[in-house]
């Protein structure tokens, strides 16, 4: 066609009356082509090699994905939905790609997930406090046998009428809900959580919620997490009514409370605290001592094998005396072993001091580990020269009574402590077998303090009559020291304690060089030396 | 009578293979037809799978022979919590690195003879090479082209901006 025929033809046209409808016939052709462009083009897809496959593969290599994903808020699969038909096709016919529904603002997508999910059992989290949450119960309503968990990230106090409109469904296959109310200064006090409409519901996280009375009716109850959430009922009959549960295996209360709400001023239990036999595992976080104490005083948990409780301090100035643990996380008048019995069977003691985070004094024996942890909130780090010195002090006080077989200091920091503290730690652990120190310096202390405990024992044995290893992990020599001055105590200590017939087995030593001359040095002069002394001796240099 | 501990494949294009019943036991549907055959000097057909093809299926076999439990693969009824984060080694990268065509008929033959591992292997293979695409990125990968019909593409634009609305 030539241009001056294209415009006569458009004149044509144009002087047509039903211009507008040769305008939309020829949009509709155009869908129509592309329609039948798009069918043609699936036929030269399905030639292609990876096209081969059969659906259930194509899922299979897009599980991997999802799996890979999942951190992501399970939607790398949306980007394989737009490859090409056949993908789009299958991903949207496989239940397994939309039982992890995340929901932002927009309930047709709910809608949409729902769908495509069927009755596979579907997880679903909630993102964003804009949701029009009124619709919830009903877009739900169709699929409440099928949710298997809820978890909503952001509500405020305006969900709770949805909330409890939610739960008030029958939803015989939800095990967990978990709520965190983001509403600044304002609980959300009326959430119901009805045990006979929700039969298996296993796990409850709230955040900022006042602690449903109805929760005691939820039967098979394994997991209790409680953030910034008040007890209407207070803590005894709250533990009294957990008594019965026989599956709840794990609670854990946390708060950010530097001073204890009102709701949470329960006096502290003077009778005998309640026995949690099931109890597994128990998790206890406060900036408030006071509240601490009155969980710590209310509570039993003797079979717990992990247990932890957190500390909020703001620096120094908030630890009061020559302790950081005790009275922050163990607070008086009950001795800590009442607290926690199996603090008196710890085997073994390892304390951590990891940089800005937080202080760590882990316990354990075969069956139980104890995390205590204190956190300096205010940007400042606690006093770090005195920080060992308090820390063993505390590691003295707690297990002086335990059969303590290995003690253990992690630290990335020149951290010291006198050598008196040294001496009483070594006579205090009759039964200590290995000691291991990370990152700190030569430990001229801790010999001088081991020299100390051997000569002066109060006992027929001499202290720490069992002890066979001592590793020195990441030892840092300043170029200023000499080594006769940092060797000479570490000969002294292991030689008297030789000749009185505790000879050490092993000492490892993994030592930061200042050049390649000290390596010599030590390779040729002071290790030889202490062969006298030591069954092995095993060195390492970096 | 031949070697009772081999036995002889016959690939669709005719290609014999002669090998160890232990290798050709990793194929579920094969170790059950040697069940249901018995004693046999009988070659066994394999009717969907080219020499090619099969010389690859046997060569992962004969290099997996020794590996534990290795018709017990993970659980493929699709539970989430199912292993998927089998790490592919390199031998295995090695093995796949062939063309396209070659390696999904692999794949498929796997699927076909139930050699479980060589499966998950292989999707794991595909899986690492789409990982971290674009759509148009994954198309140029396996020479596919967009074949989304105008309401295709409108469902899929109006369902990314659901799924983003936050």
């Amino acid at each position: 066609m030539d241009s001056t025929m294209d415009v006569g033809g458009l004149l044509r046209y144009a002087e047509h009356p039903s211009l507008e409808d040769r305008r939309d016939a020829l949009l509709s052709r155009r869908v129509s082509l592309l329609a039948e462009l798009a069918e043609v083009y699936q036929g030269l897809n399905a030639i292609v090699p990876i096209h081969q496959l059969p659906a259930e593969l194509v899922v299979e290599i897009m599980a991997y994905l999802v799996v890979d994903g999942y951190k992501e808020v399970a939607r790398p699969w949306r980007s394989l939905m737009e490859v090409c038909h056949r993908w789009r096709v299958i991903i949207c016919s496989t239940s397994l790609f939309w039982r992890r529904v995340s929901v932002g603002c927009n309930s047709r997508w709910l809608t949409l997930c729902l769908e495509r999910c069927g009755n596979a059992p579907v997880h679903i989290s909630f993102y964003e406090p804009a949701f029009p949450h009124h619709l919830l119960p009903l877009i739900l309503a169709n699929h409440a046998s099928t949710v298997r968990s809820l978890a909503f990230f952001k509500v405020d106090w305006q969900w709770e009428t949805s909330l409890n409109a939610l739960f008030s469904l029958h939803m015989p296959a939800l095990e967990g809900v978990a709520v965190n109310n983001t509403s600044v200064d304002r609980l959300c006090t009326g959430l119901r959580l009805s045990g006979s409409h929700l039969p298996r519901l296993t796990s409850v996280s709230l955040s900022d919620f006042v602690v449903p009375e109805d929760l005691a009716l939820c039967k098979k109850l394994k997991q209790i997490e409680l953030r910034n959430a008040p007890l209407p009922m207070g803590l005894r009959k709250f533990f009294s009514t957990m008594q019965s549960k026989t599956c709840l295996q794990e609670i854990s209360f946390s708060d950010s409370f530097k001073e204890v709400p009102a709701m949470m001023q329960f006096p502290v239990p003077t009778s005998p605290p309640l026995e949690l036999p099931h109890i597994r595992k128990f998790h206890l976080q406060s900036g408030a001592r006071p509240v601490i104490q009155q969980i710590l005083y209310a509570l039993r948990a003797p079979n717990a094998t992990d247990i932890s409780i957190t500390g909020i301090v703001r620096g120094q100035q908030d630890v009061p005396g020559n302790h950081l643990f005790v009275p922050r996380l163990l607070p008086g008048p009950r001795h800590p072993h009442d607290l926690i019995p199996s603090l008196a069977t710890a085997t073994s003691v390892v304390l951590k001091f990891e940089g800005h985070g937080p202080v760590v004094l882990e316990a354990s024996n075969s069956k139980q580990r104890i995390h205590l942890a204190v956190i300096d909130d205010s940007n400042w780090l606690l006093d770090y020269r005195s920080l060992l010195h308090i820390c063993l002090c505390d590691v003295i006080s707690l297990f002086s009574t335990a059969p303590v077989a290995s003690i253990a200091v992690y630290s990335e920091y020149e951290y010291t402590a006198r050598s008196d503290v040294w001496r009483l730690l070594f006579a205090s652990f009759p039964q200590l077998e290995t000691l291991t120190l990370t990152g700190l310096s030569a430990y001229a202390d801790m010999w001088d303090g081991l020299m100390e405990a051997s000569t002066t024992s109060t006992t027929p044995e001499m202290s720490c009559h069992g002890l066979k290893t001592i590793e020195l992990d990441n030892v840092r020599f300043r170029s200023t020291d000499n080594y006769d001055c940092v060797f000479r105590p570490i000969f002294g200590a292991l030689r008297y304690r030789a000749l009185k017939g505790c000879r050490l087995d092993t000492l490892r030593m993994r030592i930061k060089l200042e050049g390649p001359e000290d390596d010599l040095a030590l390779r040729r002069t002071y290790f030889p030396a202490l062969a006298v002394s030591v069954t092995n001796v095993v060195y390492y240099s970096y | 009578m031949g070697d009772s501990n081999r036995l002889t494949l016959v690939a669709s294009d005719g290609g014999k293979f002669v090998v160890d019943k232990e290798v050709v036991q990793m194929s579920v549907l094969l170790k059950n037809m040697i069940e249901d055959l018995g004693e046999t000097d009988e070659s066994i057909p394999i009717p969907n799978v080219t020499s090619p093809v099969l010389t690859k299926v046997i060569e992962f076999c004969e290099n997996h022979r020794t590996d534990a439990a290795r018709t017990d693969g993970p659980n493929v009824d699709g539970d989430d919590a199912r292993m998927r984060t089998a790490v592919v080694s390199d031998w295995d990268r090695q093995f796949f690195d062939v063309d396209q065509d070659l390696m999904f008929e692999i794949i498929v033959a796997a699927n076909y003879l139930d050699i479980k591992s060589l499966v998950d292997v292989g999707c794991k293979v595909v899986a690492d090479m789409i990982k971290g695409k674009s759509p148009q990125e994954i198309r140029d990968l396996f020479d596919i082209v967009n074949d989304f019909s105008p309401e295709e593409e409108a469902a899929l634009r109006k369902e990314n901006e659901w799924a983003n609305d936050r």
